[in-house]
Parts: structure tokens; C-alpha cells; sequence
């Protein structure tokens, strides 16, 4: 009965370490795609600056993903990252477009 | 045949990128007398204060004691100050520095680039041995206010020589390309609304943007030059702001004030 439970008590903890490693390298996990996706909105953002094209909404989201990183919000950054990827982006579709589009607009 | 051919689309293409800066200004001239008729040309130098009589009204009374008037008493007092090395502002423009704003900017082929008064001011102390002068500050503000003053009444004759075409260029693309999220051009609010209102704002017209700089403007509190608005509009759009005197706000001052050639020199001026 004893050496039951004592392989009962060694289960459990064995069951709860391994459950807290894997929440562990899922919160790690989600840390990388976050930065990823911060990694990837500063260089699409430094890009469409260098073109004169960024978005002021760029800067404030990445400021946002960062704030929330550093306040171990990762569902929060992951959000705001996203979005500064997406307007970045956009930022640089709009400067694609208008390298031409501008024409049509000059009076004759 | 090829090479003809070849030669023909070049040509073409060049003609596309580089249309005449004078056909430009005639068409951009042109829609403004056509979308304003009972607008005078002239009287677009006095910005939207040309197309709504009371706001007119309310700003020719607030001229009577203009909020500019400090910065040209300041701007004359710093005009005058000596170098250290003895020299002054007056050594390194034409006619002493005095009406001479109406020829700004122009294009120096030897640096290939487009020189506002601001950037001579700032090369005539850096020539001189001086620290330069913060772009946004208020020291640059009274010493433009100053010339402005002194230059009032002169028209625009902005020249655009072979060389500074590819700048010209520049500065008109710039003006006509969307940016910032609201997806707006300069000439999205300054031509096609040209008129209408921004909530209780009258949009004003381009012909006539770059006769009055620098301005008081109540929302600075302070004297400010045309890059300084430049920014404010980027960023109204949404768009982030380029550094004042940067070269793609040189070469759009230098479209902007090509497009008032003819017109008189009315700085500095006051705006809400």
C-alpha cells in the first residue's frame, strides 16, 4: 500500500513538472512568434519610412506589441504586432501603387 | 528600325517622366481659375482667407496688430548681429540679404540639390564658423521673418534649369502621391476639396501655399516655416513626417513654389 502511493505521489509530480515544462516552452514558443512578428513590422516599417511612406499607426502599434511583451501579455503583443505588420505592409502596397498612380492626378 | 524604335520610347518615356514645368504650372494655374472664377489669382496668396469672406473679415482685424510683428523686430536684431569672425548674414547673399526671399528656392547645380533660405541661412553660419540653427526653432523663424519681410511685395520668379528637373520632379510627385492611412495626396485636400471644410476649416487652394512663409501660426504659438506644416499635413494623414529641410521637402517647396511664379511675396503672414 505504501509503495503504492509513494508511485502514486512520484506520478503526479512527474505529470505536473511535465505539464509546466510544456506551458513553459509554449509561452517560449509564443515569446519567438511575437518577436518574430516585431522583428518583421520594424523592417517592413523602416522600409516604407525609407520610401517616405510610413504610417504614423505603424510606430504607435509596434510601441503597443513591445509595452505588452514587456509586460509578459503575450496575447496582447501578439495582437498589436500583427497589426503593425498588416499597416506596414499596407504602407508599402501604397507606396508600390502610387510610384505610378500619382499621374492621373496632375492637372493638363 | 529597332534602335529608331528604342529611341522613340525613350524619348517618349522622358517626356512622360519630365513633362515642361511652365505647361505644369499653366494647368495648375488654370484649374484653380476654373474651379474659383470669382476668386483673383493673386488673392490666393492670402491662403483660405480668399474663399471665406468672414474668416477674411475676422483675419484682416487680427492683421491690424499681426503676431508677427516681434519676430521681425527679433529677426532684423539677429540680421544684424556680427559673426564672430566679424562677417554677417548680409556677406553671403546677393544685395546684402535684404528682398531677396522671393528668389528662393533655387536649384545649385553644383550640389545638385534644391537650397531654401532656411538651408542658406543655416550654410551662411556653417561657412561662418557659427552653430546652425535649429530648423523648427524660433531663432530660424525670426531670421526668415525678417527677409520675408523684407522681400514683400516682389513677385515669384523660381527658376528650373535642365539640371534641377529631376528635383522639380520629385517635389510635383510628392505633392500629387497618396500617403498616411487616410490614403491622402497634398492635392487630395488642396486641389480636388480645395474649398470645402474640414470640420470648421476652409481647405485652401496651392496656387498661392508658398507666397507667405514663414507664418505665425496660433496653434504653434511661434513663427514656423513651410517644412514645419509640410510635417503637420504628413502627419493630419496619418503619415509619418520627414525631416525639416529634408531633400524630398526641399524639392516639393521648390514644385509648390514654382507653381506661384507671378505671384507677390506676402510673408510673413498669420494663420489660426
Amino acid at each position: 500500500m505504501n509503495n503504492l502511493m509513494i508511485l502514486l505521489v512520484l506520478t503526479s509530480t512527474f505529470m505536473v513538472s511535465a505539464c509546466s515544462e510544456s506551458q513553459e516552452s509554449a509561452g517560449a514558443a509564443q515569446g519567438n512568434e511575437v518577436q518574430a512578428l516585431i522583428d518583421q513590422a520594424t523592417a517592413a516599417d523602416q522600409l516604407a519610412r525609407q520610401r517616405q511612406h510610413a504610417w504614423t499607426l505603424t510606430s504607435d502599434l509596434l510601441q503597443d506589441a513591445i509595452i505588452a511583451q514587456g509586460a509578459n501579455d503575450e496575447v496582447a503583443a501578439k495582437v498589436a504586432a500583427e497589426r503593425a505588420l498588416f499597416t506596414a505592409n499596407a504602407a508599402l502596397a501604397q507606396a508600390d501603387k502610387e510610384q505610378q498612380a500619382w499621374r492621373v492626378r496632375v492637372p493638363r | 528600325m529597332k534602335f529608331l524604335l528604342g529611341v522613340l520610347i525613350t524619348l517618349g518615356s522622358m517626356g512622360y517622366a519630365y513633362a515642361d514645368p511652365e505647361s505644369d504650372r499653366t494647368a495648375f494655374v488654370k484649374f484653380y481659375a476654373e474651379r474659383f472664377s470669382n476668386v483673383d489669382m493673386q488673392d490666393h496668396k492670402d491662403g483660405a482667407y480668399a474663399l471665406d469672406k468672414a474668416k477674411r473679415a475676422q483675419w484682416l482685424e487680427m492683421e491690424e496688430f499681426p503676431p508677427y510683428e516681434l519676430a521681425v523686430d527679433e529677426g532684423r536684431a539677429l540680421f544684424s548681429v556680427p559673426f564672430s569672425n566679424g562677417e554677417s548674414y548680409a556677406s553671403c547673399f546677393d544685395d546684402q540679404g535684404i528682398s531677396v526671399k522671393q528668389q528662393f528656392p533655387k536649384f545649385d547645380v553644383a550640389s545638385n540639390s534644391v537650397i531654401t533660405l532656411e538651408l542658406a541661412v543655416n550654410q551662411c553660419r556653417q561657412a561662418n564658423n557659427e552653430p546652425v540653427l535649429d530648423y523648427l526653432g524660433d531663432e530660424m523663424g525670426y531670421i526668415t521673418a525678417y527677409m520675408a519681410f523684407t522681400s514683400r511685395g516682389e513677385l515669384f520668379d523660381i527658376q528650373v534649369p535642365d539640371a534641377g528637373l529631376a528635383a522639380y520632379e520629385q517635389g510635383k510627385q510628392f505633392f500629387y502621391e497618396r500617403r498616411g492611412k487616410l490614403d491622402f495626396a497634398c492635392s487630395s485636400c488642396h486641389m480636388t476639396a480645395a474649398g470645402n471644410s474640414l470640420r470648421a476649416e476652409v481647405l485652401s487652394a496651392s496656387v498661392g501655399h508658398a507666397t507667405h512663409w514663414p507664418a505665425y501660426r496660433f496653434k504653434w504659438e511661434q513663427v514656423g516655416g513651410l517644412h514645419k506644416r509640410f510635417i503637420e499635413c504628413n502627419e493630419q494623414v496619418g503619415a509619418v513626417g520627414l525631416a525639416p529641410q529634408s531633400e524630398a521637402y526641399r524639392n516639393l517647396e521648390y514644385f509648390l513654389t514654382y507653381m506661384n511664379n507671378g505671384m507677390e511675396l506676402n510673408g510673413p503672414a498669420s494663420r489660426k
